[in-house]
């Protein structure tokens, strides 16, 4: 699943956050995870005239006074910004890719199933066309959980030319 | 139709308290607490906003819920279907923690517990049992998840089975309507199920 190695980033970078941001007021900002690669360059480099490390609590950039000599607070503050803001990012791929390819998988399943038996059933012209009309739902709904996800586990086809419902 | 693993967003979910868990726990202690007494761990909240209470009993119920599933799959296995129906039955009226208040998880795993109670009596063709689980069943799942989606669907299935009966026994008017019933649960099973879809995937349902 191609996503499930932006999952694993994912869940990589809430564990960093996770980390700082319990203990990192009483360690060194040498000690604090980075929070992205591309951020660990800045962050190491700030580090060593920082004061104190780990993720501040909210309102903290109000709380560091302006005129204090060598400030890193503005800089610093941007660095957290943006490693809150990639963390964000990444707990929302998480979420996608975790968590809403297997309901959408799960979903698809049944809608094939559902539609199998509608179209088992139906008799009459107006039915035969709510048959093609849930047909056509389940080819859609394929392709958005292929284009997502890729594939889905357990005899779930994605493949939109695959028969309605899906051979198991 | 077996696919009886409880929702894995259930796994994904307790992973996520667990860490959760974790994290206050290890942040309750604040540094310049004057006791070394350990805080008690504090309930921990599905979300920011005041969510329903997600604790170590709610978690607990949804061990044993995992647990009953995996003891039915073992009788339904082994044919044992009316077993498979009693293992089921314990978790359906099993003391749900925090009574009277609404915890999404809870009702997500008895939604689908009503679900798979259902198809068993299903599959022992007892179909107005079948019927009773299903509605019990959708008083836990009013939105339009995959749980409503997947026991509308159950009860379509239940309806196709009652119409055959009825056709078997020469009871053509009664049967027709029981298809007719069929296809309108199934038809609106795919439309939950779209739904669901297009919002999990984030094309459609605005999350």
């Amino acid at each position: 699943m191609r996503l499930a190695n932006r999952a694993r980033i994912g869940a990589g970078l809430v564990m960093l956050a996770l980390a700082p941001s319990c203990g990192g007021a009483a360690k060194s900002a040498g000690e604090s995870a980075p929070q992205s690669p591309a951020s660990y360059g800045e962050s190491t480099k700030q580090s060593a005239q920082a004061p104190q490390g780990g993720y501040p609590p909210a309102g903290y950039s109000s709380a560091v006074p302006d005129s204090q000599p060598g400030s890193v607070a503005p800089a610093r503050e941007v660095t957290l910004g943006k490693a809150r803001s990639d963390l964000d990012v990444a707990q929302r791929e998480l979420d996608v890719a975790a968590g809403d390819c297997v309901a959408a998988c799960r979903a698809l399943g049944s809608m094939d199933r559902a539609t199998g038996h509608l179209c088992g059933l139906a008799q009459a012209t107006d039915e035969r066309t709510r048959c093609e009309d849930a047909k056509t739902k389940v080819r859609g709904a394929r392709d958005k959980v292929r284009t997502t996800c890729g594939t889905c586990p357990g005899g779930v086809t994605v493949d939109r030319n695959a028969p309605v419902p899906s051979p198991l | 139709m077996k696919d009886y693993s409880p929702p894995p967003t259930l796994r994904l979910g307790a992973a996520l308290v667990a860490l959760a868990l974790a994290a206050s726990f290890a942040c309750a202690k604040k540094p310049d607490a004057a006791s070394d007494s350990p805080a008690p761990p504090p309930p921990v909240h599905a979300a920011a906003d005041a969510g329903p209470v997600f604790d170590l009993e709610v978690m607990a119920f949804l061990s044993e819920a995992r647990s009953l599933h995996h003891q039915a799959n073992i009788r339904e296995d082994e044919g044992d279907l009316p077993g498979a129906v009693t293992v089921m039955t314990r978790l359906v009226t099993a003391t749900r923690p925090h009574e009277g208040q609404k915890i999404p998880e809870i009702d997500e795993v008895l939604a689908d517990a009503w679900a798979r109670l259902a198809e068993l009596d299903l599959k022992r063709h007892d179909l107005d049992e079948a019927a009773k689980a299903v509605k019990a069943g959708l008083g836990y799942a009013p939105d339009a998840t995959y749980f409503r989606g997947h026991l509308l669907e159950v009860e379509g299935v239940i309806e196709e089975a009652r119409a055959a009966d009825l056709s078997d026994a020469g009871k053509k008017d009664d049967a027709q309507r029981a298809r007719a019933r069929a296809i309108a649960l199934l038809q609106e099973a795919v439309k939950v199920q779209e739904q669901v879809i297009g919002r999990a995937l984030g094309d459609g349902g605005k999350r």
